[in-house]
């Protein structure tokens, strides 16, 4: 494919080769196999007196001497003991001047919310604990795992929780215990500046989500959401709007574009109108890019893809809408997966809402345009009660000539019921 | 995302290669394979200490994971290619893997990414050390896969385009010069082939009969087939050289954002590093005109008449050095006074006479002015300038001679006053002098 050309992929450090999903789960599953038979014991002990046909004492002289329960890390207090200041350590040396430069130790600095993990619950990525605990203690986790739930109903996000029982890797097809970590950027509806693209802003990761190989590319279009799909382009101040008028049901056509092939669904309804006939024509005019084929979203898994891990792939909806699709990581399922649904969003962004502009307290619904001095700013920005209470008099009538759409807000992406409901749809 | 990407920053594992480097080193010079020391030396060094100041779960989990990792190359058969690794240095890199999993903190337990390469390479270990009877380290392995620490990836390494900094939009096509319009020109010619078969049998049958006439000249006629083909030959050379046409190809901006794009940060660096300082002369060190101060002379200039009074009063002053002060001091004062010119007439005319007597002569003058001119002191002086008595006592307690009259009598003239009355004085008193050494010279007569 010409585009990895382009993109000089190869010499990309973040892009990796191409991976065909289903040879790598394959393979994975292999090796998970032969690491369960190396340990085939209930127990390590036995395993190991099996191994080596030692006696059970000298097996429990081992494994006394390989105990590192009681190394833990001293604590330490900075400005009485100067602990840090001590160690011989270079990494410690250098976190002690990253902490120096910090404005005061509550700042979260810049240096911790670009990490890889930011915004991301670590229940989701580690365990409690490094030691499994043996089929005995099984019940009395359960009572934990329930009062934990009843405590953090607010927050659920699928725990890395111990396991109930052992996952069964099935051989016939590795691709469904495959487990996808997918970025998904900020979309633009244009091309971006140099200054623009310089500052980093089109690598604004908006939804950080684990799929399965068994999804397919329509459950991960799915999966995540853009204001531009509930943005209306009629008037609706005499009228009231519906789920045709919103624009992912007017305009429904959206594909993908990953390595060599467009992912399309043209199981939209009689709206759908392929978007990747025009891209495809004028890519005939140039023999440097090489021949494009078209395939059904919804008839894809995401474990038959082959592609590169951390290459840019697009999906492309409303016609101009482009969001970068960013394969991240390839693992297998464990028993740190167990009792997740997938798809599983990781990443909460917290954007700036737009408020009000007379109450400031709640968030925009409408959009006020074209109106004759009725808001100071145009478009201007109402919520659903300021609406009706300030451009509408007692009877229900305009009390002038304005023009009014329906505005979702980017930070209820997330809850769009909210958005329904407010708009009464 | 801060500006300029992640890659600015400090990355979270930053000095762990170089604090696992320097305990293998200590390591390598301990004398021992067992855990069992290796967690006694763990200790001491105090290797715990680099799970110290995280707060951050995102920050402790990501370093826990980037610590895991840097514990795998340890355990790899062969440094590079060629060159086979230790068994204690394996050893090193089991033992710190299963020491910093199982002392991660609570509830950011992270699993060791193994692609499964890393993970073939862990269990051909694990078999050798059961082979080689290494039985503590056997029991590592076994422990960690009872647990399920390993976790199968596709790579080791994380693949995020947003934490880089550069996305190499500079680096994309633009300007490429592609051959386009592939027009082949020979086509008509092409088509014509199957015409020179037809060609080929004409002109055999035509030299055919001719030999059968006889005619003999037919020799002479060349075969139109392989004239074709060098034609053809010929062209098709020169035509390849010459086919298609250039074509430019941009693929990352349009010429007019090309135009318009601002001015890099490096070549604004590299204009102010490249450009000449221009150095202007500050206020402070301007140079101005010297000003020429003409230096004063202290020197007194006398006028001509007094260094002619001066030439006339050396010789005088200089045959005594008690006269030479005097005769100097008294002109300046009393060259305005015509008595004063009078008396020193006068003087001058006595001290010759003076100097021509004999010196029984000078004792005879010297005894008779003395007692001649006791009585007339009382009536010149004044009783009211009493120093100047005292002065004239002073001086008649010198020893006795003619110039010490005369200087006396210089000594009243100081002032104006005293001089007109002194001159009156004087000339009434010259006449008694005279008339005493008339009866002098008489008596001696």
């Amino acid at each position: 494919m010409s585009m990895d050309i382009v993109m000089k992929s190869d010499e990309q450090p973040f892009i990796s080769a191409p991976v065909c999903f289903k040879t790598f789960a394959f393979f994975a599953k292999a090796s998970a196999e032969e690491c369960k038979l190396l340990a085939s014991g209930s127990n390590a002990r036995e395993s190991f007196q099996q191994a080596t046909g030692l006696s059970e004492k000298i097996t429990e002289d081992i494994y006394r001497q390989i105990d590192v329960s009681h190394i833990s890390s001293m604590v330490f207090n900075r400005e009485m003991d100067g602990g840090i200041e001590r160690n011989r350590l270079g990494s410690q040396a250098i976190l002690l001047d990253e902490n120096s430069r910090r404005r005061n130790p509550q700042f979260k600095s810049i240096a911790l919310r670009s990490l890889r993990y930011d915004h991301i619950d670590h229940r989701a990525l580690a365990r409690k604990s490094p030691h499994l605990m043996p089929p005995t203690y099984i019940k009395e986790e359960i009572m934990d795992d329930e009062l934990d739930e009843v405590k953090e109903e607010e927050v659920s996000v699928g725990e890395a929780a111990l396991p109930t029982a052992k996952v069964e890797l099935n051989m016939d097809h590795p691709e469904k215990d495959l487990i996808i970590s997918t970025s998904v950027y900020l979309g633009y509806t244009r091309t971006l500046q140099y200054h623009e693209i310089r500052l980093g802003r089109l690598m604004k990761v908006t939804d950080r989500l684990e799929l399965t190989g068994d999804h397919t590319l329509r459950d991960l279009k799915n999966a995540f959401s853009c204001p531009i799909d509930f943005s209306f382009s009629d008037d609706f101040s005499e009228k009231k709007p519906s789920f045709k008028d919103m624009a992912k049901n007017k305009w429904p056509s959206s594909m993908f574009f990953i390595h060599d092939t467009f992912y399309i669904d043209s199981n939209t309804g009689d709206q759908f109108v392929d978007p990747s006939i025009t891209i495809r024509t004028w890519a005939k005019k140039f023999d440097y890019i090489g021949p494009m084929h078209v395939k059904q979203m919804s008839e894809t898994r995401i474990g038959d893809l082959i592609c590169r891990l951390g290459q840019p792939y697009v999906y492309i909806h409303q016609g101009v809408c482009e969001h970068l699709i960013v394969f991240n990581d390839l693992c297998l399922r464990d028993e740190s997966h167990t009792n997740v649904e997938f798809p599983r969003r990781l990443v909460e962004r917290n954007f700036r809402r737009i408020a009000c502009d007379t109450c400031k307290e709640a968030s925009a619904h409408w959009m006020i345009v074209d109106h004759d001095n009725l808001l100071p700013n145009s478009p201007g920005y109402l919520c659903s009660s300021c609406y009706k209470e300030f451009c509408f008099d007692v009877n229900g009538n305009k009390v002038c000539q304005f023009k009014a759409v329906p505005y979702c807000d980017r930070k209820d992406i997330g809850d769009g019921r909210q958005f329904f409901t407010e708009l009464d749809l | 995302m801060p500006k300029g990407g992640a890659s600015c920053l400090t990355p979270v594992y930053a000095g762990i290669r170089d604090d696992l480097n320097s305990f293998l080193r200590a390591y390598l010079q301990f004398e021992s394979v067992r855990f069992f020391d290796y967690k006694v030396m763990f200790e001491n060094r105090g290797m715990v200490g680099l799970f110290t100041g995280r707060h951050n779960s995102a920050e402790i989990i990501e370093f826990n994971e980037c610590l895991l990792v840097h514990c795998l190359p340890y355990m790899e058969e062969c440094v590079c290619p060629g060159t086979p690794r230790s068994l204690k240095e394996r050893l090193f890199g089991l033992y710190s893997l299963y020491t910093f999993y199982y002392i991660q903190q609570e509830k950011h337990v992270v699993k060791v990414r193994m692609d499964p390469d890393s993970s073939r390479n862990f269990r051909r270990f694990a078999q050798f050390l059961l082979t080689e009877k290494i039985y503590d380290a056997y029991a590592l392995c076994q422990k960690l896969l009872e647990d399920k620490a390993i976790k199968q990836v596709a790579f080791i390494s994380i693949h995020d385009p947003s934490h880089f900094k550069r996305f190499y939009t500079d680096d994309k096509v633009s300007g490429v010069s592609i051959r386009t319009n592939l027009n082949d020109p020979l086509v008509n010619v092409k088509a014509l082939v199957e015409q020179f078969d037809a060609l080929g049998v004409i002109h055999k049958e035509y030299s055919r009969l001719k030999m059968k006439l006889g005619i003999t000249s037919w020799m002479k006629l060349k075969d139109p087939i392989e004239e074709l083909k060098k034609i053809i030959k010929t062209s098709l050379q020169a035509v390849e050289s010459s086919s298609g046409v250039d074509e430019i190809v941009h693929t990352d901006h349009s010429a007019q954002q090309l135009a318009s794009r601002g001015m890099q940060r490096s070549s604004i660096k590299d204009q102010a590093h490249s450009a000449a300082l221009k150095f202007s002369r500050t206020r402070r060190h301007r140079s101005v005109k010297p000003v020429i101060v003409p230096a004063e002379t202290f020197e007194y200039a006398p006028d001509p008449k007094k260094k002619k009074e001066a030439q006339e009063t050396m010789p005088v002053s200089g045959r005594n050095g008690r006269k030479r002060g005097r005769p100097k001091s008294v002109p300046k004062s009393k060259v305005s006074n015509p008595a004063r010119i009078l008396y020193e007439k006068l003087a001058e005319d006595m001290i010759s006479e003076h100097l021509s007597t004999d010196l029984t002569e000078q004792e005879a003058f010297t005894d008779r002015p003395q007692s001649s001119l006791e009585p007339q002191k009382n009536e010149l002086f004044n009783w009211d300038a009493a120093p100047q008595d005292a002065q004239i006592s002073n001086q008649t307690t010198e020893p006795s001679c003619g110039e010490d009259i005369f200087i006396e009598d210089f000594g009243e003239f100081k002032s104006q006053d005293d001089v007109m009355f002194t001159a009156e004085d004087f000339n009434d008193s010259l006449i008694p002098p005279l008339a005493d050494s008339d009866s002098d010279l008489e008596i001696d007569a």
